[in-house]
């Protein structure tokens, strides 16, 4: 068979919806691994504590990650045998990519967040829940993100 | 599409190239935050303060064992407590100008040049006191960027370390007349501490950074306490305007110090003019060190408050070296005072607690 746009654009936005949910990621960990390694150099007691806030900015890419294996699972580009995709259901499975990726970009928010939680329950144990709290609430764009993602794979008939 | 596709590549790029310039930029200070505010979490609190000033100058090294100060305080006495101190604050110091990123090192140079004016203050005020040239040594702290020299003119008499140090950074002649006139130290004092205070000063406007609005800020902070102090001091020892100008960063309440007839009138006076903010609502009557103490207090609430501000810039290190240098200053006053046998009522009402 031979590959159509379709198909390119599809792989386009597996790329793009890891890539970017990827950097996401890797940013926000710049921050909150920076910081935890302070709080470690003074207490190393404390690295369960900062282990928690680092795993945190993590899940931007795990969507990310997700929803390119979906696409690329819709669009068959697992196993071998790619699908005959026409440019609209392509561009639509880009649009499930770019949506993931930007949203994944949350991850540089949130890790600045959960440096900042880091710190501040390093420092005072009693304000870790309030601080995880905040961290979550940088999560939810990334969550509506492949919310609307997985709409509009179902859409395609990727799902 | 190929448009889409253009602009989806330069977004990528810009992602992938403008936000590690800006990580590679705040993560030194992250680091930093992170760091200080480990430290924080370990100074004294009210409840150990209470608990240290009940206690006698024997139980201080136990006291501080599992502390910060645990390696430096061995022995109860006075002289070691003050010594560990000292050398507790030196390394502390040259840990924060480490931490702090290279490209400010030029204006947290300050923490190394501090005790280049430590050392100087000791030569001095050995000279100034007729201490012995081997007790003057002993006070002496290995910091700072002129040791050697600094240790060679502890030999030395007051006229050949003042004409010594003509032309450095150090320069005293400007205070040795009115220190000659009255025999007061302070004057020397002063004048030290402005002299350090303006290279700061200095690096600190020259560097265009945008990083070191926190770090101005709280300079101006110190600039006009130290100012104050000054100006107070000369108000109670009756130096008139144009004597006290020497001694200060700037003086644009001429006009109130010569009017006013004693420290309370001068006092009153000033809370009209920007320096209310470290005035605030001190009462009439108060003797020069308890003056010292509510400035000193005004300082630390404003080095809080620029901690705040700035959760994730200088401001947590400015504020850590404040709160860390009233710590010091307490436990200082505290084994003092008790080496005296004052009581610890009367020890508490002198404690720089916020």
């Amino acid at each position: 068979m031979e590959p159509t746009m379709g198909l390119g654009y599809a792989a386009l936005g597996a790329g793009i919806a890891l890539g970017l949910g990827g950097a996401g990621t890797a940013i926000g960990l710049g921050f909150s691994g920076v910081a935890g390694t302070g709080i470690i150099s003074e207490d190393p007691r404390k690295f369960g504590n900062v282990l928690v806030w680092n795993a945190l900015p993590q899940t931007q890419m795990i969507y990310g990650f997700l929803m390119a294996i979906l696409i690329m699972l819709g669009a068959g580009l697992l196993g071998g045998t790619p699908r005959e995709i026409s440019d609209t259901e392509g561009l639509i499975a880009l649009g499930a990519g770019i949506v993931v990726g930007l949203t994944g970009l949350s991850g540089i928010g949130q890790g600045s967040i959960c440096g900042g939680g880091a710190i501040a329950s390093a420092k005072r144990p009693e304000v870790f829940g309030q601080s995880l709290v905040l961290a979550v609430l940088a999560e939810t764009p990334a969550i509506f993100g492949v919310v609307i993602a997985v709409l509009m794979l179902l859409a395609i008939g990727f799902l | 599409m190929d448009v889409l596709v253009f602009v989806l590549v330069a977004a990528l790029a810009a992602v992938v190239f403008f936000v590690p310039i800006y990580l590679l930029r705040t993560t030194p200070i992250i680091y930093a935050t992170a760091v200080v505010k480990m430290k924080e979490a370990r100074l004294i609190d009210d409840k150990k303060y209470e608990e240290l000033v009940s206690l006698d100058l024997e139980d201080f090294p136990s006291f501080f064992e599992n502390t910060d100060y645990g390696k430096y305080i061995t022995e109860p006495t006075y002289e070691n407590i003050e010594r560990g101190l000292l050398l507790h604050e030196k390394d502390l110091d040259y840990e924060i100008f480490d931490l702090v990123p290279k490209d400010l090192s030029g204006v947290f140079d300050y923490l190394i040049k501090k005790w280049d004016v430590a050392n100087l203050r000791r030569v001095l005020g050995g000279l100034h006191a007729g201490m012995p040239v081997e007790e003057v040594k002993e006070g002496l702290v290995e910091a700072g960027y002129m040791y050697e020299s600094i240790q060679e003119l502890s030999e030395r008499d007051m006229e050949e370390v003042v004409s010594a140090l003509e032309g450095t950074p150090y320069d005293i002649r400007e205070g040795v007349e009115e220190y000659k006139a009255t025999n007061n130290f302070s004057f020397i004092d002063l004048l030290l501490k402005k002299r350090m205070f303006e290279r700061v000063v200095e690096e600190a406007i020259w560097s265009r950074e945008k990083k070191l609005k926190t770090f101005n800020a709280y300079l101006q902070v110190l600039a006009d306490s130290l100012d104050l102090n000054a100006m107070l001091r000369g108000k109670a020892g009756v130096v008139g305007a144009d004597e006290i100008r020497r001694f200060l960063m700037k003086f644009d309440v001429d006009r109130e110090y010569e009017e006013s007839k004693d420290v309370d009138e001068f006092l009153a006076r000033l809370k009209e003019t920007r320096y209310s903010y470290l005035i605030g609502d001190v009462g009439e009557g108060l003797d020069l060190m308890e003056l010292e103490r509510k400035i000193e207090e005004q300082v630390l609430r404003k080095a809080k408050d620029i901690s705040t501000a700035e959760a994730f810039g200088l401001g947590p290190v400015v504020s850590f070296l404040a709160l860390k240098e009233a710590e010091i200053r307490n436990i200082r006053l505290i084994a003092k005072l008790k080496a005296e046998g004052v009581s610890p009522e009367k020890i508490r009402e002198f404690l720089l607690i916020l």
